[in-house]
């Protein structure tokens, strides 16, 4: 007889390969087939794990047709099952599953949608800090060029060559395929919701150039780069207004 | 160790299990409910639920559910997701804290879905060996439920009650009954649920949960599935009577997870349960006037406003262990 240990290891090797004649023997299941029986486990399994990716990734399920959805998920599911019970934190995966899936190489949309839910997911499970002002950042005079800012840490970026912010604002619900338009989207939790922001090119590289870490004059000169009408101020007022600096490195010298 | 009797820290009467979908209602309408409980797993993240949460529970009982800590895992439990079941205990302060009797971590996989184990010497020091660490770990004793099960396992030497009550006496934790678990799984094992509750140690059992199951059709015959999601059937609640008249009135949860109905729906089924519990506890002078509640529920019951007067405006802190 195997151990427990043994058992549940066929059980799970049996769930995710879809036969149970390792166990059957183990199994009782009165007058029914256990083998069969053993089946509802591996249906629940994957029917709740499913259901649980449709939920993350609606529009995505909808723009993709939802029996290949189904499939999709069925396959990401085998190959990358979740490893914790958290399943708040499962589906991180699937956008790039679907970028290399063979099944959806034709819809490219559909991986850069899932990327966009998954930023949404992120956001809504990612604590928020409490934001600074911008006077604290006024404080440190010529200093400031070379602060760092930190963002708040649910804060995503998404870069993509299909309208994903119309989309999703859609639903999904669209007429006639869409056409390609260069999309830059920042994600973020502001209190209770979930902020979704399309972003001009040099705002986009300026707050991505922040996230990496560039002092603020350095972060500044890559939008520049894009655009010598960057209005910086107006630009701070509107980061630190939006409750997205949540500190200042190093502190201002306040003497 | 235990260090507070796990035994009664909810009110008697009946709650509902809270999903995401109704919290704005509550804490917009603040119903007369008796308590609610949650799956400690999802609120394990910061994010609006969390925080909906903590206003919740200003205002009502919290019991906190979890469904992954894998209590029948030969391998143990994961301590991160132990910490993390603490940090929700320490966050909300529930007055209860329940586990299944059931693994759903295999090789390292989280299979989403709770299995049942042998009932067996090895198996009853692993599981034994995981409740007295979630224990230590959350400073509480927690209640243990049992499990709605479609295969058994040739290799059990003892029954389900005995195995329960072994738990029980080896680690000072408390049961959850599950009425609707027993009557699926005797069902689908062809086992007598009546039997069952009837050995179960009666004292150690500090919550009862109810909830609807499905029948599926197989080539072996009918199947039942406990999918939560349908009315508490006529079956369970005539289960459910026997065991309120066995062990005496506790705690009753309806849970209710997919194709989640109206509040109204869920409270209604909670009216029921406390109609019917006080039905079958009250004096037997009174019991003539309570008659009605012994018939059979409509489905179509539903009601504005639970019966239960308990409504807990303070929190119960004395409830919880040092």
């Amino acid at each position: 007889m195997s151990s427990l240990a043994e058992l549940q290891s066929l059980m799970t090797s049996a769930i995710f390969k879809g036969h149970a004649a390792d166990i059957e023997e183990s199994l009782l299941a009165g007058r029914a087939d256990p083998a069969r029986r053993f089946n509802i486990y591996r249906n629940n399994t994957f029917l709740s794990l499913s259901a649980h990716l449709k939920a993350v990734f609606p529009v995505t399920a909808k723009l993709g047709d939802e029996r290949f959805f189904a499939y999709a998920a069925n396959e990401f599911i085998r190959r990358s099952p979740p490893r914790e019970p958290r399943l708040s934190a499962y589906g991180a995966e699937f956008p790039k599953f679907l970028a290399r899936f063979p099944a959806s190489r034709a819809m490219p949309i559909l991986a850069e949608m899932a990327s966009l839910e998954w930023a949404v997911q992120s956001a809504l499970t990612t604590g928020t800090m409490p934001s600074v002002s911008l006077d604290a950042l006024i404080q440190a005079g010529p200093e400031a060029a070379q602060a760092r800012l930190a963002l708040q840490p649910g804060l995503n970026f998404i870069l993509s060559r299909w309208p994903l912010a119309m989309l999703w604002m859609a639903s999904g619900e669209i007429a006639e395929p869409p056409a390609r338009v260069s999309t830059r989207l920042a994600v973020w939790r502001a209190a209770d919701s979930v902020r979704v922001v399309s972003l001009s090119k040099p705002r986009f590289a300026f707050w991505r150039a922040l996230v990496l870490g560039l002092p603020l004059e350095a972060a500044a000169a890559r939008a520049v780069a894009r655009d010598d009408g960057f209005d910086f101020p107006a630009e701070l007022r509107g980061l630190f207004g939006a409750g997205l600096v949540t500190g200042i490195a190093p502190q201002p010298n306040l003497h | 160790m235990p260090t507070t009797d796990p035994r009664m820290p909810l009110p008697s009467c009946a709650g509902i299990g809270l999903r995401h979908p109704h919290m704005a209602e509550i804490l917009e309408q603040r119903p007369s409910m008796g308590w609610l409980e949650v799956h400690a797993e999802n609120y394990m993240n910061d994010g609006p639920a969390v925080s909906a949460l903590e206003r919740i529970r200003d205002h009502y009982t919290l019991s906190i559910h979890g469904v992954g800590l894998s209590l029948g895992s030969a391998k143990g439990i994961d301590e991160r997701h132990l910490a993390r079941l603490k940090m929700v205990c320490d966050r909300f302060e529930p007055a209860m804290v329940s586990e299944h009797l059931a693994w759903c971590v295999g090789d390292g996989i989280y299979l989403n879905d709770l299995l049942p184990i042998p009932f067996d010497e090895e198996a009853l020091a692993i599981v034994c060996r995981n409740i007295e660490r979630t224990q230590e770990a959350i400073r509480r004793p927690i209640l243990i439920e049992n499990l709605s099960a479609y295969v058994g396992f040739a290799r059990s030497t003892m029954a389900e009650p005995e195995f329960l009550a072994e738990i029980v006496r080896r680690t000072g934790c408390g049961l959850l009954l599950d009425v609707n678990n027993v009557y699926v799984s005797a069902q689908n094992l062809g086992f007598d649920a009546y039997a069952y509750i009837e050995a179960l140690p009666a004292a150690a059992i500090g919550e009862v949960h109810l909830a609807g199951y499905v029948e599926n059709d197989t080539p072996d015959g009918p199947v039942l599935i406990d999918n939560h999601g349908s009315h508490v059937s006529p079956d369970v609640w005539a289960l459910y009577r026997a065991a309120t008249e066995r062990i005496g009135r506790r705690p009753t949860l309806i849970e209710w997870d997919s194709d989640l109905p109206p509040l109204e729906t869920l409270m209604g089924e909670a009216m029921w349960a406390d109609l019917l519990a006080t039905a079958i506890t009250a004096p037997p002078q009174s019991r003539k006037a309570n008659r009605r509640a012994a018939l059979p529920p409509s489905a179509s019951q539903t009601a504005k406003v639970a019966v239960c007067d308990h409504h807990p405006l303070s929190r119960q802190h004395q409830m919880e262990a040092a």
